[in-house]
């Protein structure tokens, strides 16, 4: 396919394509969510009760002071995540836009996907009388866009320039749920050996904006009119229809809870949560007999994040649960698996 | 000349007499004869046939003669929309997932004529099925074990009374969901096969039977390669969803 471009346009062409590349990189970037760094101690005091000598491993000083077990407050922090996964959130989408030439017909129509998505199905060509806000009769490789912009009254606002024009296409949310904000776009590859019975085609472009990912956005284009259907590509026929889903995102409160398990006193348990931070167990006899099991439990974490172990000497193994209620396990001491503390010892599951 | 005009008056009047003769011996055509409206027939296939697995999905077929100029699918005596329409003589419907026995019948008419057929569906009880032992009753942590990768039992994990209280509610529509001291999220669950669970999008070994449910997955421990085994038991006899 041959691109001819006129020397008058060439250089309103070169910063279009600028502008374009400026826009993808931002919205990359905006894309590239972060992850807070997590992080939950569990701070072991191993209690000497008398038999043992031998001094422990991971520093700290052993207390003799009996059978006491002491129960902290939790350390570490958890802080705010983004997830553009699933949430509880539950919409309803309510079209308010002005009729179309065809009554009862909608142009786009927009519904809830479940948890948390907006999907709109796009009828390709459609004819309008709503009035335009602006109307570009240019004919260029103009990219139109299909814009779910809402804002932060649950107004959802479509734009659509099947004719190079643009309309508002309101669309009204109603509902509750946890949401969040986060950026994002897609591109739309080019497609080759397309022209429309009149007009240039124009190609969608789906942009959510603040808020909104796109889940899916179909390589579509349109011809400027009703009824002017994309030759080459049966697809993109007058008629057909193409969905664009968006999703919302939801807040996710990552955590890490780490739990400690005294075996030799009836599998009592710290750490969990913000329960305690802290526990206290008998020394482990000749520093063999084990009296420890490290365990965490990771919430709204998924991968790549990973999530280690230190015991403050070195790495206790790593994973994170990837259902709620599933235990990772530290991967124990060389000799015994579990844990055969004679000092004290903090535990550190970082997530990152 | 004048003999010509006569003539042709005179044919002319022969004409229009010997027309109207014509017109008035015309037969009047018989009424059309009224055939009688035949009775349609249709034919129609479930599968699988027998008894089926608890969730298990049924695959429903049918074919109608010419006929027939409508066919109705009913599913325990509603209607079912099919993507065909009433008016194809030849269909196809699939039932995700049955839990319970089915009447499946299919309606074709003529104009007044119909015709019924019906298939009986038997579906078994929620232990025929590995959907079924899973989705049933609702779980709870009953231990953790660590086992070598040939079954043997290395270790046993303590289970707090925390771990002990989570309960687990694994629903017929493949939404897990837990008890309000573990976790208000949802997550998405499905049998790959008999003995991989997808949960959360992990694949993860499922061993289940009436009483106990085990999922694990390999871990490092001990610096060897084991499997980490959840066991669960029932954490209720009431079922997760009702029937």
């Amino acid at each position: 396919m041959k691109l001819i471009i006129n020397k008058k346009y060439l250089a309103p062409f070169l910063l279009i394509v600028f502008s374009v590349l400026l826009f993808g990189l931002a919205n990359n970037a905006f894309a590239q969510t972060e992850i807070e760094t997590v992080r939950y101690m569990l701070e072991l005091t191993v209690v000497d009760d008398g038999t043992t000598t031998t001094p422990g491993t991971g520093g700290g000083t052993s207390v003799d002071d009996g059978t006491t077990t002491t129960p902290g407050t939790g350390g570490g922090t958890s802080g705010g995540d983004i997830s553009y996964t699933d949430g509880s959130a539950t919409f309803y989408f309510t079209y308010n836009g002005p009729e179309n030439l065809h009554p009862g017909y909608r142009p786009i129509d927009c519904y809830s996907v479940d948890p948390s998505g907006l999907r709109c199905d796009i009828d390709l060509g459609f004819e309008s009388n709503i009035t335009p806000m602006s109307c570009d009769n240019v004919w260029d490789n103009k990219r139109t866009d299909v814009v779910v912009n809402p804002d932060e009254d649950g107004n959802v606002y479509i734009n659509w320039g099947a004719d190079l024009c643009d309309y508002n296409m309101p669309y009204e949310i109603t509902g509750s749920g946890s949401v969040a904000i986060v950026g994002g776009s897609s591109t739309i590859t080019s497609s080759s050996d397309l022209y429309c019975k009149g007009g240039m085609p124009s190609e969608t472009n789906c942009s959510p904006s603040t808020g909104w990912e796109t889940s899916s956005c179909p390589a579509s284009y349109f011809c400027p009119g009703y009824g002017q259907g994309v030759s080459g590509d049966s697809n993109y026929d007058e008629g057909a229809t193409q969905a664009v889903t968006f999703s919302r995102a939801v807040i996710k409160d990552p955590k890490v809870d780490v739990v400690g398990v005294d075996i030799k006193d009836n599998n009592k348990e710290y750490g969990k949560d913000k329960e305690g931070g802290e526990m206290t167990v008998q020394s482990a006899q000749n520093g063999k007999d084990t009296n420890v099991q490290i365990k965490w439990y990771t919430t709204d974490i998924s991968s790549p994040t990973v999530c280690t172990c230190n015991d403050g000497s070195a790495d206790c193994g790593s994973g994170i649960s990837t259902s709620e209620g599933e235990a990772v396990l530290a991967s124990g001491d060389g000799g015994n698996g579990n844990y055969a503390l004679t000092g004290n010892t903090t535990f550190t599951v970082t997530c990152e | 000349m004048k003999n010509i005009k006569e003539n042709l008056i005179l044919i002319i009047g022969l004409v229009v007499v010997l027309g109207t003769h014509l017109v008035s011996c015309e037969r009047i055509p018989p009424p059309p004869v009224v055939e009688p409206e035949l009775m349609p027939s249709v034919e129609l296939s479930v599968t699988p046939q027998g008894v089926i697995p608890y969730g298990d999905g049924l695959d429903i077929r049918w074919t109608a003669d010419n006929n027939t100029n409508k066919v109705v699918l009913k599913v325990n005596g509603k209607i079912k929309e099919t993507r065909y329409g009433s008016n194809s003589r030849n269909g196809a419907f699939y039932i995700d997932r049955l839990f319970k026995d089915a009447l499946v019948t299919i309606v074709a008419t003529n104009v007044n004529l119909s015709v019924e057929e019906e298939k009986e569906v038997h579906v078994g009880d929620w232990t025929s099925s590995t959907f079924g032992l899973v989705s049933y009753f609702p779980w709870k942590y009953k231990s953790q074990t660590l086992s070598s990768l040939d079954g043997k039992l290395l270790a046993t994990i303590g289970l707090t009374e925390k771990e002990k209280s989570w309960v687990f509610y694994y629903h017929k529509d493949g939404r897990l969901t837990f008890s309000p001291n573990l976790s208000n999220n949802t997550e998405p669950w499905y049998l790959q096969n008999d003995t991989t669970m997808i949960r959360n999008g992990v694949a993860r070994r499922l061993q289940v039977n009436q009483e106990e449910m085990t999922i694990s997955y390999q871990t490092t421990w001990n610096s060897q390669q084991v499997w980490f085994n959840m066991v669960f038991e029932h954490a209720s006899d009431v079922p997760t969803d009702p029937d």
